[in-house]
């Protein structure tokens, strides 16, 4: 059951949520505590909208946080370099591009992309875990609620009349607008307000006996601002934000916050309506006094209840005498361990992102020492060139012109350190060569001149013993894109020789190196096609990917069925080609949507 | 006489109405009779339960002989209507309590609380008295 949920399409996003949401909601409880210790204790309403907007907040972390994983997982899959003008050209990027493009440490959409294989396992089992709460805890409160419906009816009925009056006069001076039906109830021993459209106010039978009618009063104005204010509603809201994030304590402690704030506001707009403060406060005391008198344990209070609504009547009450609210040392520990669950939830989904993005950067950074033996023949090319700065570097453009006069132009990106210099001339060194540039015309935002190219024909020979023949225009090429001589050892010693040098350098452009090749030997994927290992490179099939869906049990996990889900992300197969033997103008190019290299003047 | 809710019985009630619906409108002695079965009941002590209970309204007594025979008010369906109810409510009383807007909290002050309250209400009380005291006097 685990495998087949853990590739449905909301596991990601959920899980990714799940987890950031640890340390979103310590930072987002943190900065509510922060605030309410500033304000003063007498703003209720100004801290009740505080936790409101934390408990909002809560909520839409967690949904953004999705929301982005979904987005990040639907994007561009392909590379695209960047080209200043359109010459025609096959891909160049030389430089060690790529890991920067999608390694961007804790957004969770990378992380998705290149999760550690532990964490992409984790995933599926932290979703059911939260689904199977939520359903729990909705379900009990879906119950109670239905119970909370029955009393408005059980053990009721309508209170007298000269009260009824009274609860309407009261209203209007509230403000509220809605009829409230003010009903005499059995069934509870404090009054109550159930509903929100057309709110019902309980209240004891023992209260209209048992308390001064000015007492009561006081209390059925502090019910009828719940009223007013919409709270039954916002705590229906606030119930079902518990129910989503019931794993957080720092959604509950928010909560709690929010509850006590909303009878502090009520408790003042009681005030305003009574307007004696001292008869509010001995109110309540006397609502107290009678609740524990009567000793009925009725349907909302049992035996040993939980304290988990509203504040405490003390609280309350010393808040009304203006005093502050004592048993601060009570905070102090818990405040302590939330900074403290803070700092370890950060820090843990710092390194979980960190771990993931390690994992996919290492994928891209090569290390191919460079030739040591240097031994430059005569000038082979020349012609001109230009430095430009744009998009994701800058870049040199080398353009050519042949005996027969054509010209074409390739683009080489910098790597950092090249560049010219303030000089007249500079160069760069690749194993197939050097590039010697002279700066005739420079201005701000360019410089260009000509060059000469000098092959090394230490590169040749050593080329030459690995098979290959590099003849003159393929050494300038070689050296425009980058390729070291140990890149091509490397891939000798994993079993790839004898290659067309166009064919070498894509491999060198798109990373297809030797790791790359022994990781994919590792998951048991051998004697892979040349051109099937570019187009795992370009649609981004990372080991990472490939053991995901081994751990997922996907079936029949060919390379083509591997590209089928990066590229399409679902569990249908594209119609599988004949598997047609390496040749450069067969179809397979084109489906695969590559550029011909044959075609390719410059590749 | 059936919708209205049957008051809760105590477990020594429970039992008394447990033989009532078993044996049918009996006297005192026949259910101390039956109590006896199970656990020690004394005459009085069931007399006492009776009465109380008539007093609730769990029982109704029917005078007319001199031996007074007592009938359970509600039929036990109700009656176990009305327990699991009960059981109900408490099993959710998490849920309930947290979604009513009550005038005050569940959970009841602790005897410390209410002294410190009362020490609260005292001062604030004083203090207006003097605030009242101090207007009466200003010209």
């Amino acid at each position: 059951m685990i495998e087949t949920l853990a590739q449905h399409p909301a596991v990601q996003p959920v899980g990714w949520a799940l987890l950031h949401s640890l340390w979103q909601g310590c930072l987002v409880a943190l900065l509510l505590a922060a605030v309410l210790a500033l304000m003063p204790k007498q703003a209720a309403r100004g801290r009740y909208a505080a936790a409101c907007g934390a408990l909002i907040l809560l909520v839409a972390l967690p949904v953004a946080t999705a929301v982005g994983v979904v987005l990040q997982e639907g994007g561009t899959t392909a590379m695209s370099p960047p080209v200043a003008a359109p010459v025609p050209h096959g891909a160049l990027d030389p430089g060690p591009e790529g890991a920067a493009a999608d390694a961007t440490p804790a957004t969770p959409g990378s992380a998705t992309v290149l999760s550690a294989w532990s964490v992409a396992a984790l995933l599926p089992w932290l979703f059911t875990f939260w689904l199977a709460g939520v359903v729990v805890l909705g379900a009990y409160h879906l119950v109670g609620w239905q119970r909370l419906q029955r009393l408005r009816h059980q053990g009721s009925r309508p209170a007298p009349p000269d009260w009824q009056v009274t609860a309407l006069r009261l209203a209007r001076r509230l403000g509220v607008t809605r009829s409230v039906a003010l009903v005499e109830s059995t069934a509870l021993e404090v009054p109550a307000v159930i509903g929100w459209l057309r709110p019902v106010l309980l209240v004891p039978a023992s209260a209209f006996a048992g308390m001064p009618p000015q007492q009561l009063e006081a209390i059925l104005a502090h019910e009828l601002a719940h009223v007013r204010r919409w709270d039954y509603l916002v705590n229906l809201l606030q119930t079902a934000a518990e129910t989503l994030l019931f794993f957080h304590p720092a959604v509950w402690w928010v909560s709690h916050q929010a509850r006590i704030e909303r009878e502090h506001c009520c408790d003042d707009l009681a005030v305003a309506v009574c307007g004696d403060r001292t008869l509010y406060a001995h109110a309540l005391a006397g609502l107290e006094t009678l609740r524990s008198t009567t000793g009925l344990a009725t349907r909302l209070a049992p035996h040993g209840a939980m304290a988990a609504d509203g504040g405490s009547l003390l609280g309350r009450i010393r808040r009304l005498a203006g005093l502050p609210p004592h048993r601060p040392s009570r905070l102090r520990p818990r405040a302590w361990a939330t900074a403290a669950l803070t700092v370890v939830a950060v820090l843990a989904t710092a390194q979980l992102s960190l771990t993931a993005t390690e994992a996919g950067a290492a994928a891209g950074t090569e290390d191919f020492p460079a030739m040591t033996e240097v031994d430059l023949g005569p000038v082979a090319q020349s012609g001109d060139w230009s430095y430009i700065h744009q998009g994701q570097g800058p870049w040199v453009r080398i353009t050519n012109r042949t005996e027969t006069g054509a010209a074409y132009s390739s683009m080489h990106r910098l790597n950092p350190g090249e560049a010219p210099g303030p000089g007249e001339l500079w160069q760069l060194s690749h194993d197939a060569g050097r590039f010697d540039f002279t700066v005739t015309d420079r201005d701000e935002d360019s410089v260009e001149g000509t060059y000469t190219f000098r092959p090394n024909r230490a590169f040749q020979r050593e080329m030459d013993r690995l098979g290959y023949t590099v003849a003159e225009p393929d050494a300038h090429r070689l050296a425009l894109a980058g390729l070291r001589l140990s890149f091509v050892q490397g891939l000798a010693e994993v079993g790839y020789q004898d290659l067309e040098v166009k064919l070498l350098v894509k491999m060198r452009t798109h990373r297809v190196t030797p790791e790359f090749v022994k990781e994919l030997a590792a998951l048991g994927y051998r004697d892979i096609p040349v051109e099937l290992l570019i187009a795992l490179r370009v649609h981004k099939v990372t080991p990472d990917f490939i053991r995901q869906k081994q751990a997922e049990g996907v079936e029949d996990l060919t390379v083509k069925r591997l590209l089928d889900l990066r590229i399409h992300g679902s569990q249908a197969a594209l119609p599988t080609p004949t598997t047609p033997a390496f040749d450069p103008s067969s179809t397979l190019w084109q489906a695969l949507g590559l550029a011909d290299p044959a075609k390719d003047p410059t590749c | 006489m059936t919708t209205t809710n049957p008051p809760r019985p105590t477990d020594a009630e429970l039992a008394i109405l447990r033989v009532l619906w078993r044996r049918g409108p009996s006297t005192v002695r026949a259910v101390q009779e039956e109590l006896q079965r199970e656990n020690p009941t004394g005459y009085t002590t069931a007399l006492k339960l009776l009465q109380i209970m008539t007093e609730k309204g769990l029982v109704v007594r029917d005078e007319a002989q001199r031996a007074h025979v007592y009938a359970s008010r509600f039929p036990e369906e109700q009656m176990q209507r009305r327990l699991v109810g009960d059981l109900l409510d408490r099993a959710f009383a998490g849920s309930t309590g947290r979604l009513v807007m009550q005038a005050l909290s569940t959970r009841k002050a602790s005897r410390e609380e209410l002294a410190e309250i009362r020490q609260v209400l005292d001062e604030m009380s004083h203090r207006s008295a003097m605030e009242q005291d101090e207007e009466g006097d200003a010209p």
